[in-house]
């Protein structure tokens, strides 16, 4: 009965019991599939790439038999970019956008989409903030002509920036606060990184979201908000001709000014031991725990092993995790594994909610010992064809559209440098072994771990702030996990 | 600068060809004209019977090689028995643990490495007047799909010590919900304004530890029939092979003996009180839900309905959004839906905003709901409405999970399957008058129900004159969350 609330941006922040990013979307946010079945084979994507004078990279691809287009810009900035003392700033810029422009009132992107039967969306996540339009096709120069303007010519004012504050202040509060589990997957980052601002969480803290002042928006607009720090990837129906020649009337004109953007240059330190921490919160139905291992970043060689990795443990209920512990043992409400690789590092999470009853430690032990038997014992063929299977149906279904297609391009560029990488992580994907599995999970358990447990406050401990970790490496607010969640 | 102003809105942009004087100049400081529309093409969904009653739907979408298959079954928690709610749903999510396939058992584990296996994760589930199973999987995996789902939907063993883990995780989930303000306040409006009626039932503690195995099985034997079965398939399969598919693995299965006759439903109840206020100490956000009366799936109006609920919620810019949200900033997102029943319907709004302001939200909820009947759309509103409404529809026509969604939930609905070749059409003609109208008939202060589930402490004195003797409508119920009792038809426990 719950409503979908998919507007404005996602920066997921992990759900309870499966539906979170350790549960079966895990597999969605893999763009990846692989060909099991000589069969099916997924065409690569007819894309064509450009790069204006002004440094702006378009990618588009053309779609017949669609009567939609999708319009989405791609900005090289996140929540690793919030400036210091102003955590989830990104984010709430990202709503900023949203608002007035030079030639555009507040909200007139909903007038260009939803009005006309389109739709908008945006999420920020530690690398990226993308801007997600989907529009009927005849609709499409207009859209052009509108993420042109709100990247040269935003406002911003007093009013719109105190209330697009207490919306996110209210998301917040929805997300991390009234959630079950919300607590504990906001504290995961910052449990992670000691040093790397991914430590911060995207969404911020309602203390730092109140520090922001409009010159922080203006400031941050013409740092980040430029054509050559932005990808434009258009999909669907449209004639190439005048595509290219709408994105030259719009795009071309835009300067970017001659400074570079500055780049996050922070190496997070290999993690010299394990650690436990104890979370608490007024509201947990019933304990859970998290087991963070350090992963390697996004463009890395064994990204692909870690995400079929995660497939084997986590995709569906036939996989290894759920099939153990949630259904065999009973140990668990839900459990899951997660291969979450930025462009700087990676966070590699193992977690679970305990079923009634039953005793977090030992619910530990059977986690640890799941991912220990993928890394020790024998992965039958039958189950990573499974795997592949999986991941090459999800891959058709989400690039049905426009929408689904664009998406999987702007991920391979943000995170891997080029669109052509969203059909050869496919590849990549459908080459992986179990030998391959076995080694990165085997590399894995050899590093030291941070294990975070979060079970009911003790009563009468009084107020309820964001949840305050002992051991924790930063101040207790700066803890939380935000996240992209793919389309 | 001041030459566009507020006047910059709805009519220059979506009418952009009427020029007005002050106009800008298009593609410099005004958006460019959009391009002539491009037709929504509705695909002809083919339809046969088999002769032992079963619906096969086909709907035809090429380029990509999957297919979506949906199982509906004609059955769901409004013919839960009396004291037994839940029977519906525990059936259907017993389905997917285990079928006699090929004349051997086969159990829950294997079935789910089967089922994925082919790609998909074989999804169950359970609303009302149906039960559903749906893969997606690519075409080579057609007919081994189909052959999983009619196991899983004719043979499933609906195994005792399956019911007993399901009833475990059903109770574990029940605990979390009852932790989330957002869930507590829809259950209980719910239950205020259907009242103790089977679509006002709610799945409780008591009534999950109630269901024995004999309740399921009899459920099973009593409801999965052929002849209240469809089958759909959406996406790149002809129609010549989808027939033999589906008489090679539905064609045998008879029914046994008469169908049960169908209990005729009772209208809405609603409890006496136009609020309940209900108490989660702890808790991060209030939610607050108001539920209003809709009209019935074969009304006349229903599609006016529909277009009206789009206006007050159905979107972004929609009315509640905008005045909760966009206006005030005091949530992520005000929202509302509706849903249609052969009798009766119901309207529900619903948010989640900090305590202290739960009293105002509520208040504005309760106002854009009533406004409608004072103020109807301007013609520029409705038209983005409708935009709104046509748009989504057709982008559900460009996936294979969106056709037979829309397939079922048409055939849900107890409504023709050619109409969705209409539906644009019907959605383009209703007029501000028709909307104005049905808010104004349906919509009234006395039938509108109203839950606050927080930390009502947290939201101090604003909520005091709610519960004052002569607040407006009458006083609204306070209740602990402790003392809330789903099975209670007026959702309090017993004074022990």
């Amino acid at each position: 009965m719950r409503l979908e609330l998919t507007r404005r941006h996602w920066l997921a922040l992990a759900a309870a019991l499966g539906a979170g990013p350790f549960g079966p979307a895990a597999l969605a946010a893999t763009p990846g599939a692989a060909a099991p079945s000589p069969a099916i084979t997924l065409p690569p994507l007819a894309l064509r790439e450009r790069r204006l004078a002004n440094g702006l990279h378009v990618v588009t691809v053309p779609m017949r038999g669609s009567a939609t287009a999708s319009v989405q810009v791609w900005y090289r900035v996140g929540g690793k970019d919030d400036p210091p003392g102003r955590s989830g700033f990104a984010h709430l810029f990202e709503h900023m956008m949203f608002k007035s422009t030079r030639h555009m009132p507040n909200e007139m992107f909903d007038r260009l989409t939803e009005d006309v039967g389109g739709n908008n969306n945006a999420f920020t996540a530690e690398d990226m903030t993308a801007y997600q339009n989907e529009v009927p096709s005849n609709h499409l120069e207009r859209l052009l002509w509108a993420e042109a303007e709100r990247l040269a010519n935003l406002n911003v004012d007093q009013a719109n920036l105190d209330s697009e504050r207490a919306v996110v202040q209210e998301e917040l509060r929805e997300r991390v606060l009234s959630d079950p589990y919300g607590r504990l997957f906001h504290a995961l980052p910052g449990q992670q990184f000691s040093v790397h601002p991914y430590k911060r969480p995207v969404v911020g803290s309602i203390e730092e979201l109140n520090a922001a002042t409009l010159d922080d928006v203006r400031r941050f607009h013409r740092t980040y908000y430029r054509p050559d720090n932005a990808v434009l990837i258009v999909a669907g129906d449209f004639e190439p001709a005048q595509l290219d020649a709408w994105i030259d009337r719009y795009f071309g004109p835009l300067q970017s000014p001659p400074e570079p953007v500055p780049r996050v240059q922070v190496t997070e330190p290999v993690r010299t031991q394990d650690r436990r921490v104890a979370l608490h919160g007024p509201k947990v139905p019933l304990p859970a725990l998290a087991v963070l291992w350090q992963g390697p970043p996004a463009a890395h060689a064994d990204a692909a092993a870690l995400q079929v990795a995660s497939a084997l443990l986590s995709a569906g209920d036939s996989a290894r995790l759920n099939e153990a512990l949630v259904y065999r043992a009973q140990a668990a409400q839900a459990a899951g594994f997660s291969a979450d690789l930025y462009a700087d590092a990676g966070m590699l999470a193992a977690y679970a909610i305990a079923a009634s009853k039953q005793p977090l430690k030992a619910l530990e032990a059977a986690l640890l010992r799941e991912i220990r038997r993928l890394a020790d014992g024998p992965i039958q063929p039958a189950e990573l064809d499974k795997v592949r299977t999986q991941l090459l149906t999800a891959a058709l279904v989400s690039r049905q559209t426009p929408q689904g297609q664009a998406g999987a391009i702007g991920r391979a560029v943000l995170q891997r440098g080029d669109p052509r990488d969203a059909d050869r992580e496919l590849q990549r994907l459908q080459a992986v072994t179990a030998a391959d599995v076995q080694r990165v999970v085997k590399a894995m358990l050899g590093r030291k771990r941070v294990t975070i447990t979060y079970t009911q406050e003790p009563a009468g401990s009084g107020k309820h702030p964001p949840p305050a970790a002992k051991g924790a490496s930063q101040p207790a607010k700066g803890a939380s996990s935000a996240r992209e969640k793919t389309s | 600068m001041k030459r566009r102003s507020l006047a910059w809105s709805a009519a220059a942009v979506l009418l952009p060809f009427t020029v007005s004087v002050q106009a800008a100049t298009p593609g410099v400081d005004a958006p460019p004209p959009a391009q002539p529309p491009r037709p929504i093409a509705v695909p002809a969904f083919e339809q046969h019977t088999l002769p032992n009653g079963l619906r096969l739907v086909l709907a035809p979408r090429r380029g990509t090689p999957i297919v979506t298959l949906g199982l509906l079954v004609r059955a769901g928690p409004e013919l839960d028995p009396a004291g037994r709610a839940g029977t519906a749903a525990m059936t259907a999510g017993l389905l997917t643990k285990g079928a006699r396939r090929g004349g051997r058992v086969v159990e829950a584990t294997e079935l789910a490495r089967q089922a994925e296996a082919l790609g998909a994760t074989l999804d169950s589930s359970s609303g009302w007047r149906s039960t559903t199973l749906a893969m997606t999987v690519t075409t080579p995996k057609v007919a081994a799909a189909a052959a999983l789902m009619a196991d899983v939907l004719q043979r499933p063993l609906l195994a005792a010590d399956e019911l007993e883990r399901a009833r475990a995780q059903s109770l574990d989930g029940l605990r979390v919900t009852l932790g989330d303000p957002a869930q507590v306040a829809a259950m209980a409006g719910r239950r205020a304004f259907w009242g103790d009626t089977a679509y006002g039932r709610l799945v409780s503690p008591g009534s999950l530890a109630r269901l024995a195995r004999e309740d399921i099985t009899a459920f099973h034997a009593a409801w999965y029939r052929p002849e209240r079965t469809v089958l759909v398939l959406a996406g790149d399969i002809e129609s010549a092979p989808a027939v033999e598919l589906a008489t090679r693995f539905f064609g045998a299965w008879q029914p046994k003996g008469a169908a049960p006759p169908q209990p005729e439903p009772a209208p809405p109840a609603p409890l006496p009180e136009p609020l309940l206020l209900i108490d989660m100490p702890g808790s991060g956000q209030s939610a607050v839900v108001v539920d209003a009366p809709f009209v019935p799936t074969g009304a006349p109006d229903r599609r006016i309905g529909q277009v009206t609920n789009a206006v007050l919620g159905g979107g972004y810019s929609a009315r509640l959004n905008q005045e909760v949200r966009i206006k005030r900033g005091l949530s992520y997102g005000a929202f509302s839906q509706a849903e249609t029943h052969p009798h009766a319907g119901m309207a529900h709004a619903e948010t989640q905003t900090n305590h202290p302001t739960a009293a105002q939200v509520l208040q504005l909820i309760r106002g854009e709901m009533l406004r409608l009947a004072e103020a109807p759309p301007s013609a520029e509103e409705l038209a983005a409405r409708q935009a709104t409404l046509v748009g989504s529809f057709a982008r559900r026509l460009e996936t294979t999970g969106g056709l037979a969604s829309l397939a079922i939930s048409q055939l849900v609905q107890g409504r023709p399957l050619e109409e969705l070749g209409r539906t644009v059409d019907e959605v383009m003609a209703v007029t501000p008058a028709q909307v104005q109208a049905f808010a104004k008939t349906h919509w009234k202060p006395g039938t509108l129900r109203g839950v606050i589930a927080g930390d009502l402490k947290a939201a101090g004195d604003a909520l005091a004159p709610l519960l004052a003797p002569d607040a407006p409508g009458g006083p609204a119920r306070r209740l602990a969350l402790e003392a809330l009792d789903l099975d209670r038809p007026n959702l309090q426990r017993e004074a022990k």
